[in-house]
């Protein structure tokens, strides 16, 4: 059985290196049947990884323990459950995984794509095969998911403790679907410079194509971070480590993408630009999956150090070389349509936006390898912790909201000053007003004020954008409010699913400012004795002990009141995994509407007395309401309207047309 | 006991002498991270582990012996170096970490402002666009044609 998964890796490497170069002699010849071979090829690299990871899943939930990997990241006690998630809980198995996602994304694109695009897609089927045969490469001479122990163990190691939890089963898979389809947008940017078709044709593609991986990288982004939130224990659910942090970069590039394509598309400007973005997209992901892999930064993330660093600089430095080479190549082409009227303009909107995106991503960047460069030259080893990301990004962010609620108030072309005053004055005078009520919340801080206060002038800004597009549909259809504004929505999705985005962040930075005004303290209480925190009547009642075969846990029982009213029993506890010699922090959290009671099991004592870490963590709340609002807007955005599927139909009608005139001649 | 794990014991111990206050405890090691060796580093103030605790209390020794925040982060810093430090220190080749992102957002802003300055018309120009686009309201007549042709187009869809 494990031959055959050896197997299917050794001809799905022959297969996708074969897709590879038809597809690419397809491109150059534009010949048809030979981009059926390729395209067909790369179909059965996806047969054949999807076999490798049956292989794979059945080895592990046959417990065959002769395969290294399931040894090391399995055992007899796990459910059913965490066997399949445990695919991706060690490095071997997590890149086979991540190949046979890049599989599934081919075949997607060519199923979808079968008769659009066709001078595009040879080259695109190429690229996306090229990676494929990178990654295939990786498995049979780097990590191995098949490697064989020379003795049978009796029993695995089994998983991780930390990745037990159902959070963490699913926010892996959502990051490799995001990270991995990346790889479509910067497929098309490549055969785009490749066929010298370089007008706005390859955007169409590469835009929903990012969305759909820019969607799943943002939901998987949040996941994580409620995943640390609730399992880490310290309180918080981003600490800018080097792994989140290279997660987070391709999402900025991509949001930056999203933005700058609309400029060419209206404009027929930022052509270079664009193309240098969904390039640094798929780049970052590279670079990203060497950061995490490699072991090269220290981060809770890391997976066992091993030899895959070398190939994934190899392939980031081949990647960032062609794709330069080739850009270069093109610029005499590349020049704009348009020029830009005025600095006033929704186009300057967007640049500035770009702007500031992109120089997030670089302090992001910098700061997640400047302690590789300061140990180079001083041989010194230094920290980069959340106080330096969170100096530099805060200013950084702030500018962010604004514009995101200022930009789609500025007009194509130009705005004139009573344009913008116009569109500026109600919002303004809103953020205005609710200014002074900030200030007599109790919010103190300046960044924080500033913060809500602009999250304010955003969603006033937005609600008018919704309000008189609604107003002028009710005019000329004569369709109640709601049913106007629902039909107003979904005849312009990405317009109105952008802003339902624009909304999500702002709810986001709402959670974010709740940072400012955590509180923690420190508690050691005997039993029964009841303490006053913050608001809240905190009782710890006893301590509870359990212990299975891998796991000795220590939970305390705690009551919590607020104004005399019970809220619940929270349950903090302390587990330590034997196999893995390692605690894990279950954290109990009282959510309310607007705090987190949020408490941890510290230690305890012999004499039954326990210590506890409490933060009131106001807003967070908002975290996960903008989480959901953020996925809900980029489906609506994405999703085809009316007209694209007649745009899709027209087009394959003439693809159909042209290939049997061909048959023909 | 032996449910409990023996690194958790010792605390009571020691926590109930101190006069240092939690929070000037948790002040100062914000700026600083654990360097246990499992945990990656995290924040002093949050760390969970032994060594976690063991540091905190340390600092609150510290505080009590009269040391001010820098003498207390100079003594971290003269036995571990600067990678105890939670953002490298604002000094030699460490400067770059620091002044890098600024260099880099004002050069974007530079480069931004010359590419828009290169790229925008002649004001002559855009002022002539401009009377014949956008900015003009439509007179009844026409909004009602704009209306009658946005009907048809929703309709032919």
């Amino acid at each position: 059985m494990i031959d055959i998964g050896y197997f299917s890796l050794c001809t799905a490497l022959v297969f996708s290196g074969y897709a590879t170069i038809v597809s690419f002699a397809a491109g150059r010849k534009q010949d048809l049947s030979l981009a059926r071979s390729g395209e067909n090829a790369a179909l059965v690299t996806c047969c054949l990884l999807t076999l490798a990871v049956i292989v794979l899943w059945h080895a592990l939930l046959t417990h065959n323990f002769r395969v290294q990997f399931v040894a090391e990241n399995s055992d007899l006690s796990m459910p059913v459950f965490y066997l399949i998630t445990s695919l991706w809980g060690g490095q071997a198995g997590s890149l086979l995984f991540w190949g046979w996602i890049l599989s599934l994304y081919a075949v997607a694109v060519i199923i979808v794509y079968r008769n659009r695009y066709r001078d595009l897609m040879p080259y695109a089927v190429a690229v996306i095969s090229s990676s494929s045969f990178f990654y295939c490469i990786l498995h049979l001479f780097s990590a191995d998911p098949f490697t064989l122990l020379p003795t049978i163990p009796e029993n695995g190691r089994g998983l991780n403790p930390l990745l037990q939890q159902p959070l963490m089963a699913i926010h892996p898979p959502l990051l490799y679907l995001g990270m991995v389809g990346m790889v479509v947008p910067f497929s098309f940017a490549i055969s785009a410079l490749l066929s010298g078709n370089i007008d706005a044709t390859w955007l169409r593609p590469a835009r929903r194509w990012m969305l759909i991986p820019w969607s799943f990288l943002g939901a998987g982004l949040l996941l994580g971070g409620k995943w640390a939130y609730v399992e880490l224990g310290w309180g918080g659910y981003w600490g800018w480590d080097p792994v989140e942090n290279s997660s987070l970069m391709p999402w900025l590039a991509g949001t930056a993408f999203l933005h700058s394509i609309m400029v060419q598309e209206r404009r027929g400007m930022l052509k270079v630009w664009n193309f240098f973005l969904a390039i640094l997209c798929y780049s970052l992901c590279i670079l990203g999956t060497f950061i995490t892999r490699s072991g090269i930064i220290s981060s809770v993330h890391a997976f066992a150090e091993s030899n895959i660093g070398p190939f994934f600089v190899t392939f980031l430095v081949i990647i960032a070389v062609l794709s330069a080479a080739l850009l270069y190549y093109r610029l005499p082409k590349l020049g704009p349509e348009n020029k830009l009227e005025s600095f006033v303009s929704r186009e300057t909107a967007f640049l500035l936006n770009n702007w500031i995106l992109l120089g997030i991503l670089f302090a992001v960047l910098w700061g997640t390898l400047f302690p590789l460069i300061s140990e180079a030259f001083t041989g010194q080893q230094i920290t980069i912790g959340p106080p330096f990301f969170n100096q530099v990004n805060t200013p950084l962010g702030l500018i962010l909201i604004f514009l995101t609620g200022a930009g789609p108030l500025v007009a194509w072309r130009k705005s004139s000053t009573h344009s913008l005053k116009k569109h500026f004055a109600r919002p303004l005078l809103f953020a205005l007003l609710s200014a002074p009520i900030i200030l007599g919340a109790g919010v103190n801080d300046f960044y924080a004020f500033v913060s809500l206060t602009l999250c304010c002038f955003v969603v006033a800004a937005i609600g008018l954008e919704f309000h008189t597009g609604t107003l002028a549909r009710k005019r000329s259809t004569g369709e109640r409010y709601f049913i106007a504004m629902f039909r107003l929505s979904s005849k312009n999705r990405r317009r109105y699913g952008g802003y339902i985005t624009h909304v999500a962040l702002v709810l986001l930075f709402v959670g974010f400012t709740g940072k400012a005004f955590t509180t923690e303290t420190e508690l050691v209480l005997q039993e029964s004795e009841t303490r006053r925190v913050g608001e809240y009547d905190l009782t710890f009642e006893t301590l509870a002990y359990g212990e299975n075969a891998g796991m000795q846990s220590t939970a305390a029982v705690l009551s919590l009141h607020l104004n005399g009213e019970r809220l619940g029993t929270l349950l903090p506890e302390r587990r330590y995994y034997k196999a893995f010699d390692q605690g894990t922090t279950e954290v109990s959290i009282y959510s309310g509407l607007l705090e987190d009671f949020y408490l941890i099991l510290v230690g305890w004592s012999n004499d039954g007395s326990a210590k506890f870490q409490i933060y009131i963590n106001p807003l967070v709340k908002f975290v996960w309401l903008g989480s959901i609002v953020l996925i809900f807007g980029s489906i609506w955005a994405m999703w085809p309207t009316g007209r694209d599927r007649r745009v899709a139909k027209v087009d394959t009608q003439n693809a159909l047309n042209m290939n049997k005139t061909v048959e023909s001649i | 006991m032996s449910y409990s794990f023996p690194l958790l014991l010792f605390f009571l111990a020691v926590t109930n002498v101190f006069s240092a206050t939690p929070a000037q405890v948790k002040e100062i090691a914000k700026s600083l991270v654990c360097l246990c060796g499992t945990c990656n580093r995290e924040s002093l103030s949050t760390c969970l582990c032994n060594h976690g605790q063991s540091e905190r209390d340390r600092i609150s020794r510290e505080i009590d012996l009269g040391k001010s925040t820098n003498e207390i982060i100079k003594d971290f810093t003269d036995e571990f170096g600067d990678v105890v430090l939670a953002s490298p220190p604002a000094e030699g080749i460490n400067l770059l970490a620091w002044i890098a992102p600024i260099t880099a957002l004002l050069l974007g802003a530079i480069i931004l402002r010359l590419f828009i300055k290169r790229r925008v018309e002649t004001p002559f120009l855009s002022n002539s666009r401009e009377t014949s686009s956008q900015e003009n309201p439509l007179d009844d007549e026409q909004h009602k044609r704009l209306q009658n042709e946005l009907k048809q187009f929703e309709e032919s869809e």
